[in-house]
């Protein structure tokens, strides 16, 4: 054991104030939505990207808008629709002319190049325009003919989509829904939440979002975050439920058998690892519980689980099923 | 940082006592309530006599019980379970079990310390009592019900029955069983036919003499009788048929290795013995022998027995064919001649040596090294000779030579019947000469009377033996003579009237010894009987084996016969259930018919009295047909479009006649007498056709395709016509 002057205590007293100092300017925009806003920013600090999904009108735009405007970083915002080229995304080579008259290619970036992208209704863009992202969330670099541009951190995708109109939508394929560390159901606001939002925004009060974080902030407390340890059996837990979500192996959940057709990848057990890091350092502890597990299990397994035809046909949520798994996982391990 | 460590050890070690004996206490309880359960058992049977109590069967009763708490003191409790288990109960997020698992590490990175360090001031907020209570035992519930069980075992009374009350609850039981009554596995009809095959079978059996064979044999006939009394399951008669097919499969009359001893043995003899080539009847015996053809040997003797019967042979020959049948049961001896000479031998030196010793003469050391070989070696030839007369062959050999002696005998005995018979002919000639000459002294009607008398005797002497007959015939002869002399004069007659009593004593004599002499006859035909039935038994030992072969194979047809039986059972059932699906498919196309039919009589007027009558009944039939394919659920539907096209009529009707022949037709009884009368019986025995026919359809069956049900029932068929003796 090595005894160093390093406060560890201090430390972790030091991220809560940061992310209590975010949350607090998050919430001066934002009304409600808690359970979003620190999902949203535990992807930020897990160094992943996030799915946003709700009906419109429920503020995932603004949530992403305000984040950007807390965190004092660049942001792009990108309405994707069906006409939409890679290009408009990544950037495109342009003819180019110098003040001597000489005309050469130069690389034009597009909105990817950026610390914060907002993808609007992303499900609207076609498969080949979705997955220009994929290198972009994946490696944190863009490829351009033969020329890889790195992309500056933080990068930070918060994508949305809605789930009602789904006519003339390109549902996001299994490759690219698991590049996205946690997917977020967005729900409709309280009645109180309601009465707030309606006092806010109807009245000539127009609040400003201070800015609490900087890009340097979120690298540092991206580092902390992983030195968090996990005791084996916690990790265990985590992994017991990762492979619980699988049909096929032995003595499977009866609902994980009956309506699943693919479990988590393994991306979906390093996502739950990290997301309960980031929250028990956000709740003040020393090491991971059990209770930080089943929190980041729901939302990082929810879009990794495909339901089978019955599932389908019957109308079965990925939700109930996690419930159902993590009801019947036991925490001690057999 | 070894004070964290052990303040954090000590709290789970705290912990883990406290489970400790929470285990005890739940065990101790399930370990109570075994014993008690246990011992209201024991208790129990040592009431009831069944199992004597003892202090090791405590022990034993212990030993379950024993086992838990064991296991309850010294099961391993998880640490780590532990730790997780007093997060859970304090809210304390996994601190303690991750400190604890850090801790089992040998080098802990800062955090890891940071974390250890804090949970190690939480420990001493952890309450113990709340975490891991001391809880009330478990399985209080069963420990009150065994207590109960053993008390009700210990102090309930046990019922006590007099010998009495026993005897009648045993009758009762045995009055109210209700008596089980089994399907019959065999048809009546076939068992019958089967019974009668047995018998015949059995009787074969016991002409070879095989005990084993018979006893087999009749049992398959109880076991069919049983059958037919609704006495054996199916199972039963399956096994016990199974049985003794097994048992006819291995009941050889001799076993095949001694069969063909006896077979050398007996070819031996017949060539050894030149006194059967002197007759040729017994040439052809010793013929048939050569050639173990004991069915021909059989019937050579049995030629021979009748001809003693009729009385054809002479002394002469009866006296030759008894000598060479000595000759041939001396042959047949089954000890070795060797044997059997050096026997004599050894026996002659005993006697010498035996009588000198008797004559008190003192044997030399040489002889009385001489004596004790012989006697031993006496001892050791007369083991052999046994041992010989012990094998199946020499059992059989030795009977056979038994009979051929008693055969012999009698034939001598015979022989000496005839001879005296013959003296007596001649006396009997003399008293005639005698009486002829007093004879002419017979007159009147007391002569003729006599004479009658005298013919009567004579009469009565022909029906009792040949002798007999003869000396009847003579008094007949001598009766006729007086009656045609007795008219020449009364005192003669008177004479006559004496000398015809003497005759009568003397006829009375003639028929004693005419019965002797037939007794003679008798007994040697009996002896004779014998050696033919023993011959016989050994053409019929040689047939026992495929005796046993019939027996087995007819065991086998039973088995069949079984199965079928079974099978046409459950068959008949889904036969029933065919006939009634036919005659209801039959009856819903007749509805349908009627239907269709009462549809088309249904039709507008101007469709039925068309232009022609013919086009109305047409449809009629046409909606009859359409209505049958819908089982007649549906009525047919009939045109009435109104008229139709014309149906031409222009079909020309053409007569025909066939012109019958009368048959044959069956032949009444009166025919066939005529027939008879004209043709004559047939003169071929059924028995004889019966092989021929029975043979034909057995080819015809090789051959032909038949199907396996007709197949049993052609068989059957010929074994119900199979003649019977």
């Amino acid at each position: 054991m090595t005894e160093k002057s390093r406060d560890i205590a201090r430390e972790i007293k030091q991220f809560q104030d940061k992310i209590a100092e975010l949350k607090a300017a998050i919430a001066e925009m934002m009304v409600g939505q808690r359970q979003v806003i620190e999902g949203v920013i535990i992807c930020l600090l897990a160094d992943g990207q996030v799915l946003l999904e709700g009906v419109p009108g429920l503020g995932k735009t603004m949530l992403v808008r305000t984040l950007a405007e807390a965190l004092d970083c660049k942001f792009s915002r990108v309405q994707f629709t069906p006409d939409m080229m890679p290009s408009d995304i990544i950037g495109t080579n342009m003819i180019v002319e110098d003040e001597k008259g000489n005309k050469h290619f130069e690389f034009q970036r597009g909105p990817v190049f950026t610390n914060i992208l907002l993808a609007d209704e992303i499900n609207r863009a076609t498969p080949k325009t979705q997955a220009a992202l994929l290198e972009a969330m994946q490696e944190k670099s863009v490829t351009v003919g033969t020329h890889t541009y790195k992309l500056e951190a933080p990068f930070f995708v918060l994508a949305t989509q809605n789930p009602l109109e789904m006519e003339g939508t390109y549902p996001l394929p299994e490759a690219q829904l698991d590049r996205f560390l946690f997917k977020l159901n967005v729900p409709f606001p309280s009645k109180d939440e309601l009465h707030e939002i309606m006092r806010r925004t109807t009245s000539t009060d127009h609040p400003s979002v201070r800015r609490v974080m900087n890009r340097d902030d979120i690298l540092k407390l991206r580092a902390l975050v992983r030195e968090v340890p996990i005791a084996e059996h916690v990790a265990d837990y985590a992994l017991r439920l990762v492979l619980g979500t699988h049909p096929e192996l032995e003595n499977p959940n009866k609902m994980v058998k009956q309506y699943l057709r693919f479990g988590s990848s393994p991306r979906g057990a390093q996502a739950i690892i990290m997301a309960a890091k980031i929250r028990a350092l956000m709740e003040g502890r020393f090491n991971v519980a059990n209770e930080d597990i089943r929190f980041a299990a729901m939302h990082a397994l929810r879009h990794r689980c495909i339901l089978n035809f019955e599932g389908e046909a019957e109308g079965v949520k990925t939700d109930d099923i996690l419930a159902e798994l993590i009801k019947s996982t036991k925490v001690q391990s057999p | 940082m070894q004070l964290v460590k052990n303040k954090i050890d000590a709290i789970i070690y705290k912990a883990a006592w406290r489970i400790r004996l929470n285990r005890l206490s739940h065990y101790s309880m399930l370990a109570l309530s075994m014993a008690l359960v246990l011992a209201a058992l024991g208790v129990l049977l040592h009431r009831a006599e069944i199992w004597p109590w003892s202090f090791y069967q405590t022990l034993l009763s212990a030993i379950a019980p024993l086992v838990l708490l064991a296991y309850a003191a010294f099961s391993r409790v998880s640490k780590l379970g532990i730790a997780q288990s007093i997060d859970s109960s304090q809210n304390l997020h996994e601190q303690l079990s991750s400190a604890y698992t850090f801790l089992q590490k040998s080098e802990l990175n800062d955090w890891e310390t940071a974390q250890v360090k804090h949970c190690a001031t939480q420990v001493d907020a952890i309450d113990l009592a709340a975490a891991i209570p001391l809880t009330k035992p478990k399985y209080c519930g069963f420990g009150a019900v065994a207590l109960l069980l053993f008390l009700t075992a210990i102090f309930t009374p046990l019922p006590s029955y007099s010998d009495i009350e026993i005897e009648q609850l045993v009758t009762v039981i045995h009055e109210n069983i209700p008596e089980v009554k089994y399907r019959t596995n065999i048809d009546a009809g076939t068992a019958k036919l089967r019974e009668e095959q047995i018998a015949e079978l059995v009787r074969i059996a016991e002409l070879s003499g095989d005990d084993e064979q018979i006893q087999a044999a009749r049992e398959l006939e109880t076991l069919i009788k049983e059958d037919q009394e609704n006495k054996v399951s199916p199972e039963e008669f399956a096994k016990r048929l199974k049985e003794l097919t097994e048992r006819f499969a291995r009941t050889p009359a001799l076993p095949p290795e001694s069969q063909e001893k006896f077979d050398e043995h007996l070819r031996e003899a017949a060539k050894s013995t030149p006194e059967l080539q002197t007759e040729p009847e017994t040439q052809e015996l010793a013929e048939a022998l050569k050639e173990n053809d004991y069915d021909k040997a059989a019937k050579v003797l049995e030629d021979l027995l009748k001809q003693m019967e009729d009385g054809s042979l002479s002394s002469e020959k009866l006296q030759k064919l008894a000598k060479a049948f000595e000759s041939l049961a001396e042959k047949l001896d089954p000890t070795d001649p060797q044997l059997k000479e050096a026997i004599k031998r050894n026996k002659s030196l005993l006697d010498t040596l035996n009588k000198k010793l008797e004559s008190g003469a003192k044997l030399s050391q040489k002889e009385q090294k001489n004596l004790k070989d012989a006697e031993q070696k006496a001892k050791e030839m007369q083991e052999a000779e046994s041992e010989a007369k012990n094998t199946a062959e020499g059992k059989a050999l030795e009977k056979l030579q038994e009979a051929f002696n008693q055969s012999a005998q009698d034939m001598k005995n015979q022989a000496q019947a005839q001879e005296q018979g013959q003296e007596q002919e001649g006396q009997k000639q003399e008293q005639g000469q005698e009486q002829e000459a007093q004879k002419q002294g017979q007159e009147g009607q007391e002569g003729q009377k006599q004479g009658q008398e005298g013919q009567k005797q004579g009469q009565e002497g022909q029906k009792q033996g040949q002798e007999g007959q003869n000396q009847g015939q003579e008094g007949q002869k001598q009766g006729q003579e007086g009656q045609n002399q007795g008219q020449e004069g009364q005192n003669q007659g008177q004479e006559g009237q004496k000398q015809g009593q003497d005759g009568q004593k003397q006829g009375q004599d003639g028929q004693k010894q005419g019965q002797e002499g037939q007794e003679g006859q008798d007994q040697s035909q009996s002896g004779a009987n014998d050696a033919y039935e023993e011959v016989k038994s050994k053409a019929n030992d040689r047939t026992a084996q495929e005796n046993a072969k019939e027996l087995e194979k007819l065991a086998k047809k039973i088995q069949e016969d079984a199965k079928r039986s079974e099978g046409d059972e459950q068959s008949s059932d889904a036969q029933q259930n065919e006939r009634e699906r036919a005659v209801e498919d039959f009856m819903k196309r007749a509805k349908g018919q009627e239907q269709g039919q009462e549809q088309s009589q249904n039709q507008p007027p101007d469709a039925q009295s068309g232009k022609d009558q013919g086009q109305g009944e047409g449809q009629g039939s046409e909606q009859a047909t359409a209505a049958m394919p819908s089982s007649g659920e549906n009525p047919g539907v009939g045109h009435s479009e109104g008229e139709g096209e014309e149906t031409s009529l222009d079909a020309n009707l053409q007569q025909s006649h066939v012109q019958g022949m009368k048959g044959d037709g069956p032949k009444s009884t009166s025919e066939i007498i005529e027939i008879v009368g004209q043709t004559g019986f047939a003169n071929v025995e059924y028995r004889d056709v019966y092989q021929s026919y029975e043979e034909a359809a057995e080819e015809a069956l090789e051959k032909d395709k038949v199907p396996q049900g007709y197949r049993h029932y052609i068989e059957r068929y010929f074994d119900y016509i199979r003649p019977q003796n």
